[in-house]
């Protein structure tokens, strides 16, 4: 006689009828949650609509209120400006989609997601594509106002694509951190206010103001936060070489460093959301 | 006997030290397939941790939990192939219709493309949201949500289902909609475990039922069985004057339930009229002036009392959504409302 398998426990394991065959893939999960989180946006007008009126607000503001008083040596502050206000505004919209997931949190549909037989990182990787895709689109809308009022670039059509696909990753990278701040705010309300962190994040770098104007500390954490790096690439890629120069490091530290850090915000972001998902 | 969920000494306890709270305090539970449970207990008694605990969001601190022969915990993949879950709220996306909300359930489930939109319009069907599947959800009443959340619940065939509360928020008229979905979807054969603060419900849909407190098992059976485990038969008695009621409290033993706001004492009594009887004429020689005095056979109610030590959860809430719902509401709208408190 062999052993028996510990496995054959009941006699269950007969397929009901009408029930699948199989089980979704990571894909087809990814892409289903997705697809949900995508129509919701389409159908919401006001999601978009929201994220990239108060991104066109601010940018007027600096551009015109502010921008007048800050002196960037070799370059003029539209075209400073606009490059860093594409990037950082990212964090902004992304903390709309932190406040969709503290919601999402509370309507009950994460438990039902992780009671069926999904991989959770698709769950989530879905609603982080989904965001990255919404924070694109307020990107690009900025981006084309920031032309409208002034932005001039000669870059090449090969530094174009290189910005805009280092701006999906970076979007992507950011996005991991705003789900986890959704999953563990715990309500709507909550997640709003986390999503302020998003202001002193964008100040303390170099979006908006060259970093050699503040004060040591500061400066340091300034210097090399991730959004810094992400900006002053952008900046190395549609302005050229002069400005890479007032920055005092290449395009490619900054384009090197930007990755890194990507890559670092996402095993960052992994582990917490996976553990905030999964928390009971 | 084909078992569908066995938990045996489950325990689940949050914080640590002294501030520890053990929502589950070594229950022990069988439900056998083929029937409907319902859980019955007062808010905080632990029903909503037990289902978690099935659906695999809630990991048991100690003991075992098996869903169709799956532990929870060494195999929750298996368990997620066999579950379905319907939580306390409706987990539907307003801003989706009906059908594409289910859907992506659907998919979720396993179904491939095609299979996935014909499972959803024949749950759509059998909800009687048919109609309304190409609708938009935000237009939904309260109850059509409910019973389309219930619809996700089943799109992938499940042979359990996991009922947290179904009719929890819901007006009378919604109520007893979903409870003839709930004896539709039994009659297909598909096993059921639902949690409730009513005992009508649970009278109504149950096999079995299973009351829990503080975490435990405090009895098990089917209606009848428990009514007849209370045994006797209670006698009602209504005061003219709310004033007396503590001294007549006083006179009818220690057994006595007082309802001050009804000005009602309901007692068990061993001898049927005679005692009845016997007991209203103390009363009222004692000078307390009574409007009623009935007997009667003891109702889920009682049974409840008499093991729980406390009242069960009484009537419905309030109706909470007028059945024509507008684009206006939310999401987060269906939200339960908290049925009473506990005693």
């Amino acid at each position: 006689m062999t052993t028996t398998t510990p496995n054959a426990v009941t006699p269950k394991a007969q397929p009901r009828p009408g029930a699948p065959s199989g089980s979704a893939s990571a894909f087809t999960t990814l892409s289903a949650v997705a697809i949900r989180t995508g129509l919701k946006i389409a159908r919401s007008p006001q999601i978009l609509g929201i994220a990239i009126v108060q991104s066109v607000l601010f940018l007027l503001m600096f551009r015109y209120v502010l921008g007048g008083a800050i002196g960037v040596p070799g370059l003029s502050y539209v075209d400073f400006l606009v490059p860093g206000f594409v990037v950082s505004g990212l964090l902004f919209t992304a903390g709309g989609g932190s406040v969709a997931v503290a919601e999402e949190s509370a309507s009950g549909l994460y438990d039902r997601l992780r009671s069926l037989p999904v991989p959770s990182v698709a769950v989530l990787a879905g609603r982080a594509v989904t965001d990255a895709a919404l924070m694109l689109v307020v990107a690009l809308v900025t981006l084309g106002v920031g032309f409208a009022v002034g932005f001039r670039t000669g870059a090449a059509p090969g530094h174009w694509l290189l910005a805009i696909g280092l701006l999906v990753v970076y979007a992507l990278a950011l996005s991991g951190i705003f789900v986890w701040l959704g999953l563990v705010s715990g309500s709507a309300q909550a997640a709003q206010g986390l999503s302020i962190l998003a202001v002193p994040f964008s100040f303390l770098s170099s979006a908006f103001v060259p970093v050699e104007t503040m004060p040591g500390v500061l400066q340091a954490f300034a210097a090399w936060q991730p959004l810094t790096f992400m900006v002053n690439t952008w900046r190395g890629l549609l302005l050229g070489d002069p400005v890479t120069a007032t920055f005092g490091h290449s395009l490619t530290f900054y384009l090197v460093g930007s990755l890194v850090w990507s890559a670092a915000l996402i095993l960052l972001a992994a582990p917490l959301v996976l553990h905030a998902y999964r928390k009971d | 006997m084909d078992v569908i969920v066995e938990a045996s000494g489950l325990v689940k306890q949050y914080g640590s030290g002294s501030g520890a709270v053990r929502a589950l305090d070594g229950l022990d539970l069988v439900a056998p397939a083929g029937k409907v449970l319902a859980l019955l207990g007062p808010n905080g008694a632990g029903k909503t941790t037990l289902v978690r605990a099935i659906a695999t969001l809630t990991r048991p601190s100690s003991g075992t939990l098996t869903v169709a022969g799956h532990d929870v915990l060494r195999a929750p993949e298996q368990v997620r192939r066999v579950i379905g879950l319907a939580g306390q709220y409706a987990a539907v996306e307003p801003a989706l219709t009906g059908l594409e909300n289910l859907r992506m359930v659907a998919r979720l489930f396993g179904h491939r493309r095609r299979e996935a939109t014909l499972a959803s319009e024949r749950v759509l069907e059998q909800m009687g949201l048919a109609d309304a599947g190409k609708r938009l959800v935000k237009t939904y009443s309260g109850g059509m949500r409910r019973r389309l959340d219930l619809g996700a619940s089943l799109v992938g065939s499940p042979q359990l289902l996991l009922l947290d509360e179904p009719t929890t928020g819901l007006d009378p008229r919604s109520r007893s909609e979903l409870w003839v979905a709930i004896e539709e979807l039994v009659a297909t054969g598909t096993d059921v475990l639902l949690t409730t603060q009513y005992l009508e419900e649970a009278d109504r849909l149950a096999d079995l039922i299973a009351i829990i407190d503080h975490g435990r098992l405090v009895a098990s059976g089917t209606p009848d069985e428990l009514k007849t485990q209370a045994g006797r038969d209670v006698v009602d008695v209504q005061l003219a004057d709310g004033g007396d009621l503590d001294r007549a409290a006083a006179m009818l033993g220690p057994e006595t339930v007082v309802d001050r706001n009804t000005q009602r004492l309901t007692v068990p009594v061993a001898g049927g009229a005679d005692e009845m009887l016997a007991r209203a004429g103390a009363l009222s020689t004692a000078g307390i002036t009574m409007t009623d005095v009935a007997l009667r056979r003891p109702t889920l109610d009682d049974v409840f009392l008499a093991l729980t030590g406390h009242p069960a959860e009484r009537d419905a809430p309030e109706e909470s959504d007028s059945g024509t719902g507008t684009g206006s509401s939310s999401g987060t709208d269906q939200r339960r409302e908290m049925a009473g408190d506990a005693a």
